[in-house]
């Protein structure tokens, strides 16, 4: 590995675009995942597949170019331009929701359910099965995948400093499931293992009973109660969280790895991509964001600055000569700190590219020279309208800037 | 009012709350007070913007004047639970169980009672003189999402904790969190829709719903004024190539551009949160240290006066 990666961007993503069962945006926070998501999906919707996109934290812009409804949880049709001839559903991630409705789905009886909802501890618990919001995107994303008839389903991750949390979360659930933790629960003194002793059994209970008294719950009650019914539910959730490991893992989902050349989010990027290679999947694509665009302090700026009028059309350099001498300093001043920004950000994206070439390896599929780079000027401001999506759409797509694609 | 002895940064993931938090003990070192920087969030984020090795999880000094710390989830219920215990050995047993961890995250809050604990613990520390160890504690908290649940701890458990050890020791946190003269938070947005949308919400959340002094908004990485209304207009109409050098007159508009987009949105934020927005420079250059952060720290100053 030469710890350098090809700058194939001619064909940006259309590959995923059109062949992808499922997309899932990745990356670490305030670098465009939603927006991006939204805007691939878009992309297949134009090129006629059947789409849904699942989003967790649109900006309220973007919900309103998506025509997004208020209600959460549920897919909604987005009113694509006439002639698109695909179709494209967005659904607002409802994690609550979700698990209660799972809780609901999964029980064998009504009753057994509700009681579960209404255990104080349930919540908690729920959070301590579940991890995070990234768990319920995946129940969610496994419901629409199994249930609904799509070609692709985009996925946009909810906020984590963690890839694991996403793909950890089936395993974790799945070795929780299958542990004895829960019988333990049920009978919280067997926590202490071979301690059979009285001594330790009242010393056990004194501390179990002074943590209730000390949060005010009934925890051993709930928790125990909750124990037992969870056990009855939980076989199902083990078969979903197989399931949901193995969607994960399948060749056609695809993984769109979002990032920022900022000063420090480089080393963010490469720990979540090393976290994600560890999960044994490949990046298959990267879109690196708010990059300064061309025709600003190229290596010329750097260099030193003609502040002269360009005189190729044989026109003298009065007009320059009536600015004030101060704005021509202030104009090379800009151009001086967007040439050391450039170079900035050129050598995050370079550590970016040698990075994730050094990482690859355990992936799936492993080959960077697959991997598809996209990167998307700074001022582009974010879609307020369909319009929008849909030029940042085709721009990935193809892997160009907006500038040169939307008219 | 007096200079807050706890500082909270937050604001959604990517508007630089690291480096603002690292900019804020920057400030407080200048003033020759003694800070002590705490990272809750993303594990060698801090250690970056400050290069510096790792961080521990014990305070450790990485420059003069100032200490830093990763606070670990982990570490922080262990020093509650031996705190709450009265036997070391019994405790030890209990912590290393997998079960209990299960048990105990399943106590509503304990996890974020225990890393409230800690900073408490860091605040009220005392050196051989008797004078608090840190004049003040930066705390570079986690992402909004994270972060208003954390705050909102010694709220929620304390309708329930209201004997024993835990509830005196969100007692102590909710005195911290709720005292305008020793307690401020911050929060960070950049010049784009969704850092400032969030960061309106969660000033709300915080002032409103939690009654946790709110300093003033902070925008972030807002390019510099360079050109007067007259001279922008003079950018505006000047033809490239014809007059002036076409990569000098794109920077320049892109500066116009770029300034103007972090005007409309400082109004935004004054707007809806009523409070006059900070604005924090941009910041170019590539590799920063802790010796880099001034000029965050000079513009932050007046947030924490």
């Amino acid at each position: 590995m030469d710890g350098k990666e090809p700058a194939a961007a001619e064909h940006g993503l259309s590959h995923l675009v059109h062949d992808a069962r499922v997309v899932v945006c990745l990356g670490p926070g305030g670098v465009g995942k939603t927006t991006s998501a939204a805007a691939i999906a878009v992309a297949a919707a134009l090129a006629g597949r059947r789409v849904a996109v699942l989003t967790v934290d649109p900006a309220a812009r973007l919900k309103d170019a998506l025509e997004l409804p208020r209600d959460p949880g549920r897919l909604h049709r987005v009113p694509l331009p006439e002639d698109a001839p695909g179709t494209l559903d967005a659904i607002l991630l409802d994690a609550k929701g979700l698990f209660d409705g799972l809780v609901r789905r999964l029980s064998p009886s009504p009753a057994l359910a509700e009681r579960v909802l209404a255990n104080p501890v349930y919540r908690n618990v729920a959070g301590a099965f579940a991890g995070s919001d990234a768990y319920m995107a995946l129940e969610q994303l496994l419901d629409i995948v199994h249930g609904e008839d799509f070609d692709l389903v985009v996925v946009d991750t909810p906020p984590a400093s963690h890839a694991l949390e996403l793909f950890d979360a089936p395993e974790r659930i799945l070795a929780l499931l299958n542990s004895r933790a829960l019988e333990y629960l049920g009978e919280p003194v067997r926590i202490l293992g071979g301690a059979s002793s009285r001594l330790a059994r009242t010393l056990l209970s004194a501390v179990l009973s002074g943590l209730e008294r000390m949060t005010g719950l009934s925890l051993l009650r709930d928790v125990s109660t909750l124990a037992t019914d969870f056990g009855v539910v939980s076989p199902e959730f083990k078969k979903r969280a197989q399931a949901i490991r193995d969607l994960l893992r399948a060749p056609d989902t695809r993984y769109v790895l979002l990032a920022a050349p900022d000063p420090h989010g480089a080393t963010d990027v490469l720990a979540f991509a090393a976290e994600v290679d560890r999960a044994g999947v490949a990046i298959d694509a990267v879109i690196v964001n708010r990059v300064l665009q061309d025709g600003l302090a190229t290596r010329r700026s750097a260099h030193g600055i003609d502040t002269r009028p360009a005189s190729d059309d044989g026109t003298s350099p009065h007009a320059v000569r009536r600015w004030p001498s101060h704005l021509a300093r202030n104009l090379v001043a800009c151009a001086r700190d967007l040439a050391t920004l450039r170079a900035a950000q050129q050598e995050i994206i370079d550590r970016l590219r040698g990075g994730l070439a050094a990482i690859d390896g355990g992936g799936r599929r492993g080959a960077p020279a697959e991997r598809v780079w996209v990167l998307l000027p700074a001022l582009s401001p974010a879609p307020t309208s369909l319009d929008g999506v849909v030029a940042l759409a085709r721009a990935l797509e193809v892997g160009r800037p907006r500038s040169t694609t939307a008219a | 009012m007096a200079a807050p002895r706890l500082v909270i940064v937050t604001g959604k993931g990517g508007v630089g709350k690291t480096t603002v938090a690292a900019g804020v003990a920057r400030a407080a070192v200048a003033a020759r007070r003694r800070a002590l920087l705490v990272e809750i969030a993303t594990p060698g984020k801090l250690a970056s913007v400050l290069d510096v090795p790792a961080l521990a999880a014990e305070p450790r000094v990485v420059a003069e004047g100032l200490a830093a710390v990763a606070l670990d989830e982990g570490r922080a219920l262990e020093e509650l639970v031996h705190g709450l215990m009265p036997l070391r050995l019994l405790s030890r047993r209990l912590l290393s169980s997998e079960t209990f961890r299960v048990v105990a995250a399943a106590v509503p809050g304990i996890l974020q009672a225990a890393l409230l604990a800690q900073v408490v613990s860091w605040l009220e520390e005392r050196d051989r003189r008797g004078r608090p160890r840190y004049d003040v504690v930066v705390l570079d908290s986690p992402a909004s999402g994270h972060s208003v649940p954390l705050l909102a701890t010694p709220r929620t458990l304390s309708g329930l904790a209201t004997v024993g050890p835990l509830g005196e020791v969100m007692r102590r946190t909710s005195r911290w969190l709720g005292d305008p003269e020793l307690t401020r938070a911050l929060v960070v947005a950049i010049p784009e829709d969704w850092a400032v949308a969030e960061a309106v919400e969660l000033y709300e959340s915080l002032r409103d719903g939690l009654a946790i002094p709110v300093g003033r908004p902070l925008l972030n990485a807002v390019f510099p004024r360079r050109f007067s209304r007259t001279e922008e207009a003079l950018l505006e109409e000047a033809e490239a190539g014809h007059t002036v050098d076409p990569e000098l007159l794109a920077s320049g508009r892109y500066f116009v551009e770029r300034r103007r987009a972090a005007l409309a949105h400082g109004k935004v934020l004054r707007e809806e949160t009523r409070a006059r927005p900070l604005e924090l420079p941009f910041l170019f250059a590539r590799g920063m240290t802790w010796d880099d952060l001034d000029p965050i720290a000079d513009a932050i100053a007046p947030a924490l006066a």
